[in-house]
């Protein structure tokens, strides 16, 4: 599904991922872990098209297709997600209106007739049920005024009604709490399918408990450094990463 | 030899049903709005003949005065005061709404013209007196193409523990310039006001924006938000004005500027004239281009570059309103 080799980006001419290759297939799960500034959330930026961040070198596939010089939205409407570690604030535009629009975008690049307003509620209702979401949550402002855990929820909440190939979640466990923890990785869960493969960037194994990765990255210096299965995180939760 | 006086564009009244008022303005494109309707319209004052039993309504044509009163305990009126049909040089009378103590008012007040190519010069004056714990909520709309030229002043007074709110949207490719003095006279008196302003090609806009603390214990908050596009200009002047001896003063000014291209341009002054050490006061400014975060983050969805500027150029125009459920505000908004 999706192929990095190679990769070389840099952020205002500072190398950030270097020789960096990685290939994950369809229905797996890939764990990201390292220290703070290793590069996991810039190969996540990298991945989805963030224009901050240039590809000096090597390739990203999607499902075979060369996708380097895609569009961020582009590159969305192949099923590329990613769920933010730190989600944006868009004062004045409210959740409904992103939501829709978005599952529109989605369903316009598959040829299908949008959806409407009647249905929409019917469908993100049900989602947001099982998020544990209220119903005022999705007519507030985009992440305007969340608590971090709603922040994080709404990012599941899209990814549920999105339903992408690829999910990238970077750092989405940061800021939950236990409960909330749960629901999330529960939604994560729903998702699962042959057919779907998941990233996702962590520091800590405790979301690797509730979501079972079938391999495990350690990121330093921009690169990979070591791969394993799920037990790796449970070592390097134990020793740290200096070891490595 | 003093100036000769200047009469305005009215020159006849008429008292008219509801429905057919509400036929011109649907024949207009004006969505119906609910409440109550007075419309100048080209030289003549329209007034729907229900209001003559909720509000005293009088047309001074010696003095070119609309007057306005609202009686003591009368339950919320919703009125709307349109000028449609604006040709040449339009002055309206001075309107001056007056509510009786208790009263709650919400005031809609609609500027329209057609893109006929005619110039249009209109030249308008509000003035509001609040008596002790009424409450008005003004809300204006204007849509106005390039050939309007628009001079507006608007005069408020509030007594004690009286609250005027206003809320506007501005769509404009014309020249405007507003006036504004809000008069906290009274103990516990409040002002809330909000303006979201977006001008295209060539429109200049300018606002004066002055809230004025007489007494103690008043509350204010202003918020303005200005997005120009194209080779638009805007320029906003908001002050904060407290007077010495007076306690217990809590106000707060935000204007938030979005610029939509090179050649246009933004002023905005945030402007605190404080003589009293008994407040609590906020004020900020900013002018930007859209912010490339927001940008992505809604590109990282699926949707297009154009929509997803257009979706944040909308949020800031809502983030100011966010309460309004306006019909026609909302259909100028999207």
């Amino acid at each position: 599904m999706l192929e990095i080799e190679k990769l070389k980006v840099s952020v205002e001419n500072k190398i950030i991922l270097n020789d960096f290759s990685l290939k994950i297939k369809p229905g797996e799960i890939h764990a990201v872990m390292g220290k703070n500034g290793a590069g996991k959330s810039s190969l996540a930026q990298a991945i989805i098209g963030n224009s901050n961040y240039s590809i000096n070198s090597g390739k990203i596939k999607f499902n075979g297709s060369l996708i380097n010089d895609l569009e961020i939205n582009e590159r969305a409407l192949l099923g590329i997600f990613l769920a933010f570690q730190y989600p944006i604030e868009i004062p004045g535009v409210n959740n409904t209106y992103l939501l829709r629009s978005a599952l529109n975008a989605k369903l316009k690049s598959e040829g299908k007739d949008e959806i409407d307003s009647f249905d929409f509620l019917k469908l993100i209702k049900v989602l947001m049920d099982k998020m544990n979401i209220s119903d005022e949550f999705i007519h507030r402002s985009v992440n305007e005024g969340f608590s971090g855990g709603e922040k994080k929820k709404n990012e599941v909440l899209q990814m549920l009604l999105l339903e992408p190939k690829l999910c990238i979640l970077d750092e989405t466990d940061s800021g939950l709490d236990v409960d909330a923890l749960k629901i999330v990785s529960s939604g994560v869960n729903e998702l699962r399918d042959s057919e779907r493969s998941f990233l996702i960037i962590t520091h800590y194994k405790r979301l690797l408990e509730l979501i079972k990765p079938d391999f495990v990255h350690v990121i330093a210096n921009g690169s990979i450094v070591r791969t394993g299965n799920a037990t790796l995180a449970d070592e390097l939760d134990k020793k740290g990463f200096d070891w490595i | 030899m003093g100036s000769p006086k200047l009469n305005s564009t009215i020159k006849s009244r008429e008292l008219t049903h509801e429905a057919e008022i509400e036929e011109k303005l649907h024949s207009m494109g004006i969505p119906i709005l609910s409440g109550h309707h007075i419309i100048f319209d080209k030289e003549k004052l329209i007034i729907d003949e229900r209001l003559i039993n909720k509000l005293d309504i009088n047309h001074d044509s010696n003095n070119d005065v609309l007057r306005i009163a609202a009686h003591k305990n009368i339950e919320v009126i919703n009125l709307n005061l349109f000028s449609i049909n604006l040709h040449d040089s339009y002055l309206l009378p001075k309107v001056i709404i007056k509510c009786a103590p208790e009263t709650s008012l919400c005031f809609q007040e609609i500027d329209l013209d057609k893109d006929n190519g005619i110039e249009i010069s209109i030249n308008k004056n509000i003035e509001f007196l609040l008596s002790s714990n009424s409450k008005v909520h003004h809300i204006y709309i204007s849509k106005l193409n390039k050939n309007s030229n628009i001079q507006k002043n608007l005069t408020c007074n509030v007594a004690d523990n009286a609250t005027y709110e206003y809320s506007s949207i501005q769509r404009l490719l014309s020249h405007t310039k507003i006036d504004s003095a809000i008069n906290l006279n009274g103990e516990n008196a409040k002002c809330n006001f909000a303006e979201a302003v977006q001008l295209d090609q060539k429109a200049n806009f300018s606002h004066t924006l002055k809230i004025s603390h007489h007494a103690s214990s008043t509350i204010s908050n202003q918020r303005h938000n200005l997005i120009a596009n194209e080779q638009s200009s805007g320029k906003f002047h908001g002050t904060i004005f407290a007077e010495k001896n007076i306690y217990n003063i809590e106000a707060d000014q935000l204007s938030k500027n979005l610029l939509l291209s090179d050649d246009a341009n933004i002023k905005s002054f945030p402007i605190l004239e404080i003589y009293t050490d008994s407040i609590k006061c906020s004020h900020g400014s900013s002018v930007g281009m859209i912010n490339e975060d927001q940008l992505a983050y809604l590109m990282a969805r699926g949707i297009e570059k154009k929509l997803a500027i257009n979706m944040i150029i909308e949020g800031l125009l809502n983030d100011i309103l966010p309460h309004e459920n306006n019909l026609l505000l909302r259909s100028l908004l999207n």
